[in-house]
């Protein structure tokens, strides 16, 4: 499979070129355009609970979409929901783990399921985060524009800006240690500790949806009789 | 008249330098900002009952501006999402756009409203097109980049991520596949292009935005 | 200390380098990645003497946050990114303590520790900006951070300049500004979509946003489900 991401930093999109029978995942909704000789199969991909298990607690797609060229080559372009770039993660037998959102597209032995990570802290309801394993090349979104920073000791991410990050990490959610800070503070902070890289989105969606809150429709007040 | 296009692709805006008696059409509500003592004119785009379509329909502003200054002045213009900003000079061939996409235009374009036919009206966008015409500057504008794809032969494309074609490419709308794939793809319908000509792409769209944003609301 | 900002597309941010002890201001929550020697702390007094409960209850009038975040360098150089909300660029301006600089609603993100933030009301004339009611106010030595919906364009007014509301970050205070009608009667400032602009006379610095937030928030928002 040839690939190129395009129209980098801001709104990056993945256009890849499939010979004869290669196969291309990504999620539902992603299509941009393709040839007319590309056939689409919609499928859970590893069965209802799994695509059940990634729509409700990743905010992932129920469906994906495995695209396949027939009779020749194909091309597809393929775009993410939100503004932002495209990185692409090559993958030995190995393991990467994501905030929900970030998955775009996969080669077809790589699978991507959520994964429960637990209490991590405290005032926290528990974290869902996907784990992708598998072997092939991975693509995946960030909000924004992507930073790759190398952790060596510890680093601290505001919740909601890590996109992805390497299993040799281990993150602790935290609050700050100042006592006034903790007490009128939201802020929930994740904090890297190990060897690995993390990338960093440099927006984030909850503040958007924060911000995007007064101009959304009104629900239409039930009268009271 | 002079015209510059700023900061494309990340936030496209449009630039036009008037001179005394000169004067720009743009869609309602694009100014950003302007030299003092601009003149506006606000007029509707083929007659009031074509407007009137065109703002219900098609997602437009009713009216269209325009500005002329007395001595000459300036005019800068953003669209209402970030992206990218377009110049076609028309030669007195034409060019469809879909919904939103018009930002602007000097006199002597025609704008006209078409309606895409019933099927249309499923595909979500692109229900009223609206053709640009005549000889002179077009400036349109997409959500996120913009990529020119030379059609020769057929392309199927996301209907929602069209921007402009050439009325020399014929469509037809139809599902992905099977009716499975139609259905569940989340892709919904497609546009499938047939035929040689150019067509603009934007890399984002906005129902794309507001289905990624939906699992964070509250 | 050192302010960069990280402008390789639409979504800028700012990384601000400490030495220990150094100490920089930000909204409340701003901060989204710092290494693990910043020490976070939130308080009413960001700097000068803009503090307290009133302090903060006047920038929550001028579409601001209640608190201000704190972070100190301890120990070896550290580092701090701060990020707007929305997508546009972040712009350092250098303040000389010659004018002062009014920033509107929700464009100031930091501060270095030498600046006063305060606010300064406007009355119906800032309600009718579409901004807020009350401005934040920057005077004194130092550099501000500011933010904005697109592309920051510094204008020069030396005579007078018409703004489309929404579109103002921040502007010296040497200038003055007046709201008004788009075209020469209201009928046609309204048929024009235009309404209300801004204009400044005046001699001094006018940033302004290539996009208007609120324009863009009525685009997505009808078409995200209702809220309750």
């Amino acid at each position: 499979m040839k690939y190129s991401i395009q129209c980098q930093p801001s709104y990056s999109v993945l256009e890849a070129e499939l010979s004869p029978g290669e196969q291309l995942v990504a999620e539902a909704g992603a299509m941009a355009w393709m040839s007319s000789n590309i056939k689409t199969t919609t499928s859970t991909r590893g069965g209802i609970l799994s695509g059940l298990k990634r729509s409700m607690l990743t905010g992932e797609s129920f469906f994906q979409n495995t695209f396949e060229a027939e009779g020749g080559p194909g091309t597809i372009g393929l775009a993410p929901g939100s503004a932002g770039d495209i990185c692409e993660y090559e993958l030995k037998n190995g393991e990467l783990f994501m905030e929900k959102g970030a998955y775009l597209a996969s080669t077809p032995d790589v699978k991507c399921d959520a994964k429960f990570d637990g209490l991590k802290g405290l005032f926290n309801e528990g974290f869902f985060v996907l784990r992708v394993t598998g072997t092939g090349t991975l693509f995946f979104n960030s909000y924004g524009d992507i930073e790759e920073i190398d952790v060596d000791g510890s680093y601290t991410l505001d919740n909601g800006y890590a996109v992805a990050w390497e299993p040799t990490l281990q993150y602790q959610l935290t609050r700050s240690k100042k006592i006034r800070a903790f007490l009128f503070s939201d802020q929930l902070l994740m904090n890297f500790v190990g060897r690995g890289k993390v990338w960093v989105q440099s927006r984030s969606p909850r503040t958007l949806s924060n911000w995007v809150h007064p101009f959304r429709p009104q629900k239409p007040r039930e009268s009271s009789n | 008249m002079k015209h510059e296009i700023l900061g494309n692709p990340d936030y496209g805006q449009l630039s036009v330098e008037l001179g005394p008696g000169e004067s720009f059409i743009s869609e309602g509500g694009a100014m950003a900002w302007m030299s003092d003592r601009m003149e506006l004119e606000s007029r509707m785009m083929g007659g009031f009952i074509k407007s009137i379509i065109r703002k219900f329909a098609g997602g437009e502003s009713a009216f269209l501006v325009q500005y002329s200054h007395p001595t000459g002045g300036s005019v800068t213009f953003s669209p209402a999402t970030p992206g990218t900003v377009l110049h076609r000079q028309l030669n007195g061939d034409s060019l469809i756009l879909t919904k939103g996409a018009f930002l602007g235009c000097t006199s002597d374009i025609n704008l006209s409203v078409k309606f895409g036919g019933w099927k249309s009206l499923f595909s979500g966008e692109g229900a009223f097109q609206v053709v640009c015409s005549g000889t002179g500057d077009l400036f349109f504008n997409a959500y996120g980049a913009v990529l020119e794809k030379e059609v020769n032969g057929e392309l199927t494309v996301d209907t929602s991520h069209v921007v402009a074609w050439e009325p020399t490419l014929d469509y037809r709308i139809g599902g992905m596949g099977g009716l499975k794939s139609t259905l569940l793809s989340g892709e919904g319908l497609v546009l499938n292009f047939s035929g040689t000509g150019k067509i603009y792409l934007q890399t984002r769209t906005l129902g794309g935005l507001a289905g990624w944003l939906s699992p964070y609301l509250h | 200390m050192h302010i960069e900002t990280l402008d390789r597309g639409a979504f800028s941010s700012a990384l601000v380098k400490l030495s220990s002890g150094e100490r920089f201001v930000s909204e409340s929550g701003a901060m989204f990645r710092c290494s693990s020697n910043i020490e976070i702390d939130v308080t009413t007094k960001g700097s000068g003497k803009s503090g307290g409960l009133l302090g903060g209850l006047k920038r929550m009038l001028a579409g601001e946050n209640f608190f201000f975040s704190t972070y100190t360098c301890q120990g070896e150089d550290g580092e701090v990114g701060l990020a707007p909300t929305l997508q546009g660029e972040v712009k350092v301006i250098e303040c000389d303590g010659s004018r002062k600089i009014i920033c509107t609603g929700g464009s100031y993100i930091g501060s270095t520790t030498g600046l006063n933030i305060d606010t300064k009301f406007q009355g119906l004339k800032g309600f009718l900006t579409g901004e807020s009611i009350s401005f934040v106010e920057v005077s004194g030595q130092g550099q501000l951070l500011v933010s904005a919906f697109g592309r920051i364009v510094e204008i020069d007014v030396t005579s007078a300049l018409t703004i489309d509301t929404g579109h103002v970050v921040a502007f010296e205070d040497s200038l003055q500004y007046s709201a008004g009608k788009a075209a020469s009667g209201w009928v046609q400032s309204f048929l024009s979509g235009e309404g209300i602009v801004l204009k400044f006379t005046g001699e001094g610095k006018v940033y302004v946003q290539s996009h208007n937030p609120s324009e863009f928030g009525s685009t997505i928002g009808p078409m995200l489900p209702e809220r309750s």
